[in-house]
């Protein structure tokens, strides 16, 4: 059954499934405000008002930040893949990186009573977003997944 | 325009523009630390911030904590609602003496007697 439901996927002939944006772009900071502004008007096209839709932003601005600083170091060169999709009910964000495999235990979100910066990013997006799954990717690098239900 | 900081007497207000992300942030985060340097007031006008992200909201951290350390003030001025939004979402608006403007502050800070 699964195996079917990607078959339609990928195919296209899902109906209860629409992309609304993909983009791959240089993982450098200089390109998140274009990012956001792509983001937001996804989720403009899918019905969220600015204020949710400039959330959702935040929320995938600080997930390509943590890709670009902590994933790839700072390193130029290097890529992101970002895919949004609306699906009943929810839009679904995935990020992909072809930075080395993280490993989601180390991954911290900063409790808000201690007050010091760091792991903010994260807690931002798991405050915004329904879902946060760190996934590996396909073959390598990471595949992050963000939902927000509507 | 850019991150910038204004000297007045006894005090420094450090004037964040536009959309405070990582691109940008590493620059706020100097002007907030250079003011610290001396001993004086700080101030961080947010009223021209469109966006502001955790680093930015870091450096925010990172500057109220040294102040209170070497026991000057440190204080936000005319946030804007983009930046409340982020401050709230990250619990800290309760955390910044916050004031809507410059002449607020120096009304507090410096009382002239009538």
């Amino acid at each position: 059954m699964p195996e079917e439901r990607r078959t339609a996927r990928d195919s296209g002939l899902d109906t209860e499934r629409e992309r609304l944006l993909q983009t791959r772009f240089a993982a450098e900071a200089g390109r998140l405000r274009e990012v956001r502004q792509q983001v937001m008007d996804a989720a403009g096209r899918a019905g969220l008002a600015a204020e949710p839709a400039a959330e959702i932003a935040l929320a995938i601005s600080e997930a390509c930040a943590n890709i670009i600083e902590h994933g790839y170091g700072g390193r130029a060169g290097e890529a992101i893949v970002l895919t949004v999709d609306r699906e009943p009910g929810r839009l679904v964000f995935v990020l992909e990186d072809d930075a080395p495999r993280i490993d989601p235990a180390k991954i911290v979100s900063r409790d808000l009573a201690d007050l010091r910066p760091g792991g903010l990013g994260v807690r931002f997006m798991r405050e915004i977003m329904s879902e946060v799954s760190y996934l590996p990717g396909p073959e390598r690098g990471n595949r992050l997944e963000l939902v927000k239900e509507l | 325009m850019a991150h910038r900081i204004e000297q007045g007497e006894g005090y420094a207000v450090v004037h964040l523009d536009g959309d405070v992300d990582l691109s940008n942030s590493p620059a706020a985060r100097k002007l907030i630390m250079s003011a610290l340097q001396k001993p004086q007031s700080v101030l961080v006008d947010l009223s021209g911030v469109s966006y502001i992200d955790s680093s930015g909201i870091a450096n925010l951290v990172e500057g109220y904590q040294l102040a209170r350390q070497l026991g000057v003030d440190f204080a936000l001025l005319g946030v804007s609602p983009a930046a409340s939004k982020v401050l709230g979402l990250a619990r800290l608006d309760e955390v910044f003496t916050q004031y809507r403007a410059l002449e607020d502050w120096l009304a507090k800070a410096q009382p002239t007697d009538a």
